[in-house]
């Protein structure tokens, strides 16, 4: 067991190594203005499903999709497809309390500027690993969540190159039951968090806060399996283009999340001790 | 040339055979362990087959030592040495018995080394003829130190013409010597006389005349002491071993004898202690081959053989008496009786009569009857039977006791004119056995009614203290329980203690004795289920819960890393809470009597013990099963629950 753990953290250190690589000066240059300004913020909408579904004693298969939505001029929220999002990854249970996860993301992006005559769909790749710590509170429960991301994005326009970034992401979240002293099934929660997203790479130039996110959500544990979740987001971030400019959204998020279990009863024992 | 192979490994398999049964009665020869009675050791002997059966022939050895257990310890030698002829021990023969124990210092002599042992060693050699001893047979054992004879404890040498001992002998132990002699016919003759080795002078003499004892004097501390035996000349005479028995019979018609042989007892003693010896060895030739390896020392005495008649008549006591001794013992050991009668006065008149009954009567005829066990009978004559068995006379037909200081009471069967006795004859002896079996039948037909009757009071008495203690106990139950407890359960507590109520009123009413008894018994069964079905229901709520908690798995939750109850096999318990349950609490409410109520508690238990098992055994065809089922039997069916249990008794 300790053999495949050193090997795990090996993999992330050295796929970590490959994407660091590389960050050189950009030939243009961008006015900044002279005060930093804040854009009008969008309205979105973000139904995102969580699958973690256990293949082993210690590992799980990490399986999301997000479909997000944005306003359009008529319609806020829901008025278009923004992205669609898949993101997979192969988990590994350290303890109850720590888990890690390495796996890649495709995200279908649609062109949302209705004035643009560019591809209306480009896909974007990433490779990401995470590391979540958990910690109890009494009787709420606090998540750190580091999670770096190597991503290859194009632009809209034919022939558009990739370009690489480098996202570095921590989240605080904290999950705070309302009606029972701890999380079990039929406890509704309640969670704050707060992300910030960090991003270095060739192409960006000053606008290294990506986004800021700030998040309440309001939680019901149905089952040991299944949880759903709704809440708000408020995030703000610096323009790619330009570090001056700050973009704003306010997202609406819908959330399931659920952990199916298809092992064989006799491979599933010893149900829950992992490492007593 | 294929048949030429064949026919050399056939012939060659035919001489096999032939030679085979044609050796077949030659003499072979067996080396290895052996074990004869209680003796196991290494042999080595002769012998031929013989219809399936080994025939000892020729030369026999047998022995047996062991080094470490010497050593160690002690160990215990023997070797027998001899011969055999056709299964008949015959020629010079050697026993050595031996007990030793050693210091184990050694000592090396020669190319030997040398080890001293101390203990007892016996020998005995002579010869045989046809498995009788024949010559002088010279028996010794000594005490052994340091490989030296330290002292010689016992010595017998006797001479022997085919088994019958010859001329004189001489026996000595420690005590003494005894010297004497027979007649061609091994008929003891003419003075037999100890002679005292510890205080010299002291002699004890027997004094035969063809084999019948005239006399026994004794000197004993310078006193002399004679006693004649008194010898009936017209007798018929037969002649006997000198045995155990022999002294009994001697003593048993001489009291004179019987004393004086209290103490003088040292040739039979050691004639005793002789025949021991004789009887180790025949014991061992006996098991080898055929052999009669004994001291027939002979003695003559009167004779007075059983007829048919008699023999007869013999029986006939013999089965009275094991019939009135069954009665009798039976009722004198009776635990009811010999407490009835502190309180109750006839109960207390028949145990004292029985009791009489068994020593005026019982006892003397068991005296009899040992006699004839002890095969002595046949060398007493008939009156000086009745006269032994009964030396005061034959008892009264009317027995008389005394119950208290002055207050004399009686006895005698109404058919006590049939019964004669009064000749001291064998005849008389049956009809006073008789006698006392009707006595005791009459008895017994008296007393047997009287103590079943009170058997039953006390059963009746026992079975009421325990109908109430159960009652009180189950109608107490239902107020021990609180306000929370479940009003279907309540309801249930209540039915049982209803069912247990109209059951005892039921008893109650009832007017026949034995049919109440009867209810009675099964009562305090139908109680006694109710009892623990009652504590089935008190538990019902925690035997619930601790289904409950069973049924409940450890979840990890990924996204809220930590672990979660979750309920497993849902469609079991579900089966159970919804159908089984019901079921259950509905049959005690509606169905509950006594002869269901065994089978009710057995499925309340097996219910639960079920629902505790189910959990770790593979179910997913019972859950598919279950699925919809509504249907409690079916439910039980496949659960595997067995609803019906054992007849009620």
């Amino acid at each position: 067991m300790r053999n495949s753990k050193q090997i795990v953290w090996v993999l992330f250190l050295v796929i970590g190594c490959i994407c660091v690589k590389g960050i050189a000066q950009e030939e243009e240059y961008e006015v900044l203005p002279k005060e930093s300004k804040y854009k009008d913020a969008k309205t979105k909408l973000w139904v995102n499903t969580y699958g973690k579904i256990r293949i082993s004693k210690r590992l799980y298969w990490d399986a999301q999709t997000h479909f997000r939505f944005e306003e359009t001029e008529n319609t806020s929220f829901i008025g278009q497809v923004g992205q669609l999002y898949n993101r997979h990854a192969l988990g590994y249970i350290y303890s109850k309390k720590v888990n890690f996860s390495l796996g890649g993301v495709l995200r279908l992006n649609f062109n949302t500027d209705p004035l643009s005559e560019d591809r209306n769909l480009v896909p974007e790749w990433r490779i990401w690993h995470q590391y979540q710590f958990a910690m109890p509170v009494y009787s709420a429960t606090i998540y750190h969540r580091i999670r770096i991301e190597h991503r290859w994005t194009q632009g809209f326009e034919d022939n558009s190159e990739y370009i690489f970034r480098n996202r570095w992401r921590y989240l605080f979240r904290a999950k705070i039951p309302l009606n029972s002293h701890k999380l079990e099934p039929k406890t509704i929660y309640v969670a704050p968090e707060a992300e910030l997203i960090m991003q270095s790479g060739k192409a960006v130039v000053g606008s290294v806060m990506e986004d800021l996110r700030l998040t309440t959500t309001l939680g019901y544990i149905l089952t040991p399996r299944l949880t759903v979740a709704a809440g708000g987001l408020y995030s703000m971030g610096q323009d790619l283009a330009n570090a001056g400019e700050f973009k704003q959204t306010f997202t609406l998020r819908v959330h399931m999340y659920y952990s199916p279990d298809f092992r064989r009863v006799k491979n599933k024992l010893p149900a829950i001790h992992l490492n007593d | 040339m294929t048949l030429r192979k064949f026919i050399r490994p056939v012939s060659f398999l035919f001489l096999l055979l032939f030679s085979t049964s044609i050796y077949s009665q030659e003499k072979q020869r067996y080396s290895g362990p052996l074990e004869i009675t209680q003796y196991s050791g290494n042999a080595d002997y002769q012998y031929y087959i013989s219809n399936n059966d080994t025939i000892l022939d020729g030369s026999f050895k047998m022995q047996k030592s062991n080094l470490d257990a010497l050593l160690s310890e002690a160990d215990k030698t023997f070797l027998f040495k001899g011969n055999f002829e056709h299964n008949i021990a015959n020629g010079l023969w050697e026993f050595d018995f031996g007990e030793f124990k050693s210091d184990s210092i050694t000592e090396v002599v020669g190319f030997q080394y040398k080890l001293n042992v101390s203990g007892i060693q016996e020998k005995a050699i002579g010869q045989l003829n046809l498995g009788k001893p024949h010559d002088k047979w010279v028996f010794t054992k000594s005490q052994i130190k340091n490989s030296e004879v330290l002292e010689t404890l016992f010595e017998s040498s006797i001479e022997f013409d085919n088994g019958i001992p010859q001329k004189s002998f001489k026996i000595k132990n420690t005590t003494g010597t005894l010297v004497g002699r027979f007649l061609r016919d091994g008929l003891a003759h003419d003075e037999w006389t100890f002679y005292s080795e510890k205080a010299l002078g002291n002699t004890e003499s027997w004094f035969f005349t063809n084999g019948e004892l005239q006399k026994i004097s004794t000197v004993k501390n310078e006193l002399s002491n004679e006693i004649k035996l008194r010898n009936l000349n017209d007798a018929n005479k037969t002649v006997i071993n000198f045995d155990s028995r022999y002294i009994k019979l001697i003593s048993l018609k001489n009291i004179e004898a019987k004393k004086a042989l209290e103490k003088a007892n040292e040739i039979p003693n050691l004639l005793a202690e002789n025949a021991d010896y004789y009887k180790k060895l025949d014991t061992i030739l006996s098991s080898l081959g055929e052999a009669a390896f004994l001291p027939e020392f002979k003695v003559r005495v009167p004779y007075y053989p059983l007829d048919s008649l008699e023999r007869q008549k013999l029986n006939a006591i013999n089965k009275s008496y094991s019939k009135a001794d069954s009665i009798s013992a039976t009722f004198l050991t009776d635990t009811q009786l010999n407490i009835l009668k502190l309180s109750d006065e006839e109960a207390n008149y028949y145990y004292t009569i029985i009791d009489s009954i068994s020593k005026q009567y019982l006892q003397p005829i068991k005296k009899l009857l040992s006699l004839d066990d002890e095969n002595i009978i046949a060398f007493v004559d008939r009156s000086f039977i009745v006269q032994y068995a009964l030396p005061y006379g034959f008892p009264s037909k009317e027995i008389k006791i005394k119950i208290a200081e002055g207050k004399d009471e009686s006895f005698s069967d109404s058919n006590a004119q049939a019964y004669n006795f009064s000749e001291k004859n064998l005849s008389s002896l049956v009809q006073m056995t008789q006698y006392a079996e009707v006595c005791l039948k009459s008895i017994e037909k008296i007393l047997n009614p009287k103590l079943a009757k009170e058997r039953r009071q006390q059963e009746f008495i026992a079975i009421e203290e325990k109908m109430i203690s159960q009652i009180n106990n189950l109608n107490s139950v239902i107020d021990s329980v609180d306000a929370t407890f479940p009003k279907n359960l309540i309801s249930a507590l209540e039915q049982i203690k209803t069912v247990a109520n109209k059951n005892l009123s039921k008893y109650s009413n009832m007017q026949n004795l034995d049919e109440k008894l009867d209810f009675g018994q099964h009562l305090t069964d139908c109680f006694a289920n109710l009892e623990q079905l009652e504590q089935e229901v008190l538990l019902h709520p925690a035997r619930n819960q601790e289904i409950v908690e069973h049924y409940q798995d450890q979840v990890w939750n990924p996204f809220m890393a930590n672990l979660m109850t979750e309920e497993v096999k849902k469609r079991i318990t579900a089966a159970y809470r919804k159908v089984l349950e019901p079921y259950l609490i509905n049959e005690v409410q509606t169905n509950l009597n006594c002869t269901n109520s065994a089978s009710l508690l057995h499925l309340f238990k097996a219910t639960h013990e079920r629902m505790m098992t189910l959990r770790e055994e593979d179910t997913h065809k019972l859950e598919r099963k279950l699925k919809r089922e509504q249907d409690p039997n079916m439910v039980l069916e496949l659960m595997n629950i067995n609803p019906t249990v054992k007849k009620e008794q």
